[in-house]
């Protein structure tokens, strides 16, 4: 998975996520979850903790959908049985396992997507195959890499706040504004190194990090497309 | 200014020319720099001084190419091996004329040493084995090793090595310097300085903006120095000194204001401080010296209660503390209104008009008056830590700690802040100060700690 090009990878899957979207059935987004939780899984150089612990929000978020389905029903239908007193219909239970199940098969496809592509890789990916303008790929590249000094930064400004002995929530004024401040003068600064180290957005560039493209991508992307429109018909 | 090194016949036009070049931030704003003309010859190396806020950092920008693309008004012109820089598309600029910065942090634009070389590469089309190229830059620095390391993990003194890497990496001929020492301690600044030295020998022009000339010295070609008027003329190179200064005599008998005890800190599961114990004398000034990573930050924060720690701190008093980059610390959107904060905290029951009218009294001491109703962020970086310094001591802290006070500030501000800090520690203040400047230890500390690095 970690070897598929990873824009073609991130057309597939959305692709997929987007025709699950249009479509109610249950088995075929258990199955979506299933199999993209076993590719990821499968994937020698995933991390295992980090998949476990990146599902817990969607099986919390599959888990509080499920019961608010069934507990706040549309109006009408045959009623089942009773929770508490409040009345359970078939109809309730079958939206419940519809939302459920899609929030599943969204989370196990966002972290197959996630956990098996390298963010610099999708960056390059896109600006090969997608044409993303340089501008635009190495800016967002600049940014993701900014993001160890914006953290270190913050906690920085904790401790500014702390020793001057105000207190301040994790989002006062007091704490993000230097931060805010810090980051339009780094950003210009990122911008002005880039430039001085030819960055060009119009003109020509060789390529040093190639993303090729390749006949299993597209084979990935066919079988996968496929298959969920073919699960879509027939499960 | 002419002063040709090893070409007292010229053939060829001078690697940069500046001629009548002017610059301010906007139509209504003072000219910054007004009528500059000079030249810098190949192979010279060229060092710019001035007062902190003079333009130097303008002028190298202006240099670089990148204003006014970035910022203001820029009038005349600015040559780079005889043509003109503004006519010049980015990568083309790039093949003549690099630009290395102060902060070592916001100069990258990938995530890793190789990537960030190699983009470079990229930027101007290089056409041979872009990898075999990186790999001749990174042993130009001594980094082979470091080829796939992360750069947000790396020390100053290696990020800065990177840059330099990055910025030859054009092929450009001219390398402006942005003060490149500043934010890193003595053995990698003076590393650093080896390196440029052997490129410079090796054909690279170097125009270099710097306060301090003691890296410099042994291999620059002249000095200039840019006055407040923002006109240019030829210096001399003079070595900074801090003669006549002296620490402030301890108070007898002596009392102490901080006992530590068996003080241990471990980030990452690395220990950074083991088993520290030390007492610092109350009315003194303790410098902490020694190399990035040595521990002297993490001391200065586990002090102020900042981080948490094995082992025991006692104090007189509550612990005030200046970071190395003041604008982290600061509340207010006026610098008045940032005294009041700190002075309120610790006189409820003082009427608004009172508290204003002592912090007004404790700015004019601290030079900072005229600019009472200015932004804290729009001072100058000597300004910003003075009113740091001044923020901690309004809210009546008898300890003081300062991290790298004297980080990027010219003689004259270096003075005076170290000034108001004796008058302070004649007073009883405490004062614990990291540095890197020795020389400026043994001139103002009673006492100098050396940390070695784990």
């Amino acid at each position: 998975m970690d070897r598929l090009n990873p824009g073609y990878k991130f057309l597939t899957l959305l692709i997929v996520s987007m025709t699950l979207s249009l479509t109610y059935n249950i088995r075929l987004n258990l199955l979506v979850f299933f199999l993209s939780f076993t590719a990821t899984l499968c994937t020698p150089s995933v991390n295992k903790k980090r998949l476990f612990l990146g599902l817990i929000p969607f099986l919390l978020l599959a888990a509080g959908m499920f019961m608010s389905g069934l507990i706040f029903p549309a109006e009408g239908g045959a009623a089942t049985g009773s929770e508490g007193f409040r009345a359970v219909y078939v109809d309730s239970i079958d939206t419940a396992l519809q939302l459920s199940s899609r929030v599943l098969a969204f989370g196990g496809v966002g972290m197959l997507f996630a956990l098996t592509t390298d963010s610099m890789d999708f960056i390059m990916g896109l600006m090969q195959q997608f044409r993303l303008p340089p501008k635009f790929a190495y800016g967002l590249l600049a940014a993701y890499h900014f993001f160890p000094v914006v953290r270190n930064e913050y906690r920085v400004v904790k401790s500014g706040l702390k020793v001057r002995g105000i207190k301040a929530g994790p989002l006062s004024r007091k704490r993000v504004f230097p931060l805010i401040v810090h980051a339009f003068e780094q950003s210009e600064s990122i911008a002005m190194a880039m430039e001085s180290r030819g960055f060009c957005n119009e003109a020509p560039r060789t390529v040093a990090f190639v993303v090729p493209l390749r006949r299993v991508d597209i084979v990935f992307l066919a079988v996968a497309v496929g298959g969920v429109i073919a699960g879509a018909i027939w499960l | 200014m002419d002063n040709p090194r090893n070409n007292p016949q010229r053939v060829q036009a001078p690697a940069l020319t500046c001629r009548n070049l002017c610059f301010h931030y906007g139509e209504d704003k003072t000219p910054i720099l007004r009528d500059l003309t000079f030249a810098v010859e190949e192979k010279e190396v060229v060092i710019l001084t001035g007062r902190s806020g003079c333009g130097k950092s303008t002028l190298a920008y202006c240099l670089a190419g990148l204003y006014p693309e970035y910022a203001g008004i820029l009038t005349g012109e600015i040559r780079a091996g005889g043509t003109d820089i503004a006519t010049l598309p980015h990568n083309e600029r790039a093949r003549r004329v690099s630009i290395m910065f102060q902060n070592p942090d916001s100069q990258f634009c990938m995530g890793r040493v190789d990537h960030e070389i190699l983009f470079a590469l990229e930027n101007i089309a290089y056409e041979g084995d872009m990898r075999e190229r990186m790999r001749r830059l990174l042993s130009l620095i001594d980094l082979e090793d470091c080829e796939t390391a992360r750069l947000h993990t790396l020390s100053g003194g290696t990020k800065q090595k990177v840059a330099l890497a990055t910025a030859l990496a054009t092929g450009a001929k001219i390398l402006i310097l942005d003060e490149p020492f500043a934010n890193i301690d003595p053995d990698a600044s003076a590393e650093l300085a080896r390196k440029l030295r052997a490129l410079n020998e090796d054909g690279l022009t170097l125009f270099v903006v710097d306060h301090r000339l003691d890296y410099w010295k042994p291999f620059l070609t002249r000095t200039i120095e840019l006055s407040a008027t923002g006109g240019i003329a030829d210096a001399k190179a003079r070595i900074w000194n801090f003669e006549g200064c002296s620490p402030v005599p301890p108070p007898s008998p002596p009392e102490i204001a901080v006992s530590i005890r068996d003080l241990s800190v471990s980030y990452d599961k690395k220990t950074v401080l083991s088993s520290l114990s030390m007492d610092i004398e109350q009315g003194t000034l303790t410098a902490l010296i020694g190399k990035n990573g040595s521990g002297k930050s993490t001391l200065l924060m586990a002090i102020a209660g900042l981080l948490r720690f094995k082992g025991k701190i006692d104090s007189v008093g509550s612990v005030g503390l200046v970071f190395q980059n003041p604008r982290y610390q600061f509340l207010a959107l006026n610098v008045r209104e940032d005294i009041c904060i700190s002075l309120k905290r610790v006189r409820s029951d003082v009427p608004k008009e009172a508290i204003e009218r002592e912090a007004d009294r404790l700015l004019d001491e601290f030079g900072l008056l005229p600019y009472a109703e200015a932004s804290p962020y729009a001072l100058s970086q000597g300004q910003q830590r003075r009113l740091a310094i001044l923020s901690m001591l309004a809210g009546d802290r008898p300890i003081l700690l300062l991290d790298e006070p004297t980080y990027a500030q010219d003689e004259q501000a270096t003075h005076f802040i170290m000034e108001l800090l004796q008058r302070r520690i004649a007073a009883g203040l405490t004062a614990v100060v990291a540095t890197h400047d020795l020389k400026l230890a043994e001139a103002f500390a009673n006492r100098i700690i050396s940390m070695e690095e784990r």
